[in-house]
């Protein structure tokens, strides 16, 4: 018997229907293409390997539970996967408590031994205070900045009007820039007194 | 004045571009595929809630905050497992030894409680219940206790695994199975109509 050919290089949306099809290749090809962006979602989210891995991990078995929930008209596949990814960390963040009660500057610098995985230290500093963000700013800048969701996508996600999207980003860049600058006009002092020492 | 107020946006942009860079080199790590695998196997053959909450158990194995989803959810794995137990040969064996424990009472053995009746447990040597609601331990099973929460599950036990004993090739009896809080059959009892044939099969 033959079968229908398969396109190379199908859509997300093209795996998800074959997903629902039963089609275990097609479910493994988008775990593949996207665990990726899932896993630096979380990671951006929460700085922690373990979680961002068990995140990356839930969120596709949500795919095999909800595959025939997603919705071609509301969005991408890939803003789809971003919009479970946020479910998930947020379930894990409120059994945890850290969306009662965030860590402090001093606590997520001392944890940045064990899961801070990037060389450059103002990298490490600017996520540091990503991380201090209350999290309906945190999360819409990571959608936007750095996983580069479109506004209308981030709304999608986070089921909010793109007024909102934009207003939460505004406001956590500015947040962000302050905290920042207050960081970089307290370096030359903390220099100067280094220098000062024989 | 500091650089982030003459022209901080600019600046941010330029961190967070490093920022982004740097997510970018992060790779997922690719041990969970084979899990997934499995899950969607075992999704695909129709048995999703068991597969699907072992390899979350596994991901979530040392986090205490996973326990308060599992216990959420141990109600219904327990009376999937008894299910899936029930229905296998092994389980009729394992009652088959109970069985032993059994002669003296079989004839009083009686039909299962309508819902919501108070599940009423059996002491071993001794009579302090009617035997006619009573819960005999499993071989193995660690006893019944009457301050612990159980599930009793109705399953359906084909005589062709009973046939050593002596009982006929068709058909099938019921019986109730007392299910533990960690999901495991800890009793059994049977259907009165059925109290010939546990006899002769004790026998």
């Amino acid at each position: 018997m033959r079968t229908e050919p398969r396109p190379e290089n199908p859509s997300d949306a093209e795996l998800l229907e074959r997903i629902r099809a039963g089609a275990e290749e097609a479910f493994i090809e988008l775990y593949r293409r996207r665990r990726d962006e899932v896993f630096r979602f979380a990671y951006a989210l929460g700085r922690s390997v373990s979680v961002a891995q068990d995140v990356t991990q839930d969120v596709f078995l949500n795919v095999l539970e909800r595959a025939s929930r997603y919705d071609a008209g509301k969005g991408t596949v890939r803003a789809w996967l971003y919009g479970c990814a946020r479910h998930v960390v947020v379930d894990r963040f409120r059994a945890d408590g850290r969306l009662v009660s965030g860590a402090t500057l001093e606590e997520s610098v001392a944890c940045e031994a064990e899961d801070d995985v990037f060389r450059d230290q103002q990298v490490r500093r600017l996520h540091a205070q990503i991380l201090q963000l209350p999290f309906e700013y945190r999360e819409t800048l990571v959608l936007c900045e750095l996983a580069e969701l479109s506004y209308a996508e981030t709304a999608n996600v986070l089921a909010c009007p793109i007024g909102t999207v934009r207003s939460r980003l505004h406001r956590a860049r500015a947040l962000l820039a302050q905290e920042l600058g207050a960081a970089d006009s307290s370096a030359p002092t903390m220099l100067k007194t280094t220098e000062a020492c024989p | 004045m500091s650089e982030w107020n003459e022209d901080g946006d600019a600046k941010l942009d330029a961190e967070l571009a490093r920022l982004r860079s740097a997510l970018g080199e992060l790779r997922a790590s690719a041990n969970g595929e084979e899990a997934l695998r499995a899950a969607f196997r075992a999704r695909r053959a129709g048995l999703s809630e068991q597969p699907l909450t072992t390899a979350r158990a596994a991901q979530h194995r040392d986090r205490s905050a996973s326990l308060a989803r599992s216990r959420a959810g141990s109600r219904r794995r327990a009376l999937f497992a008894a299910g899936a137990l029930a229905a296998s040969l092994a389980v009729a064996a394992v009652v088959l030894v109970g069985l032993g424990r059994m002669q003296r009472d079989a004839a009083e053995i009686t039909a299962a409680p309508a819902a919501g009746e108070q599940i009423a447990v059996a002491s071993s040597g001794e009579r302090e219940i009617p035997a006619a609601a009573a819960f005999q331990p499993l071989l193995y099973s660690p006893g019944i206790s009457p301050t612990q929460a159980y599930n009793v599950v109705r399953v359906r036990i084909p005589l062709t695994s009973l046939v050593g004993y002596g009982a006929p090739v068709d058909g099938a009896i019921e019986a109730d199975l007392l299910i533990g809080e960690d999901g495991l059959p800890t009793g059994i009892r049977f259907d009165t109509a059925d109290a010939p044939l546990v006899s002769m099969v004790t026998h």
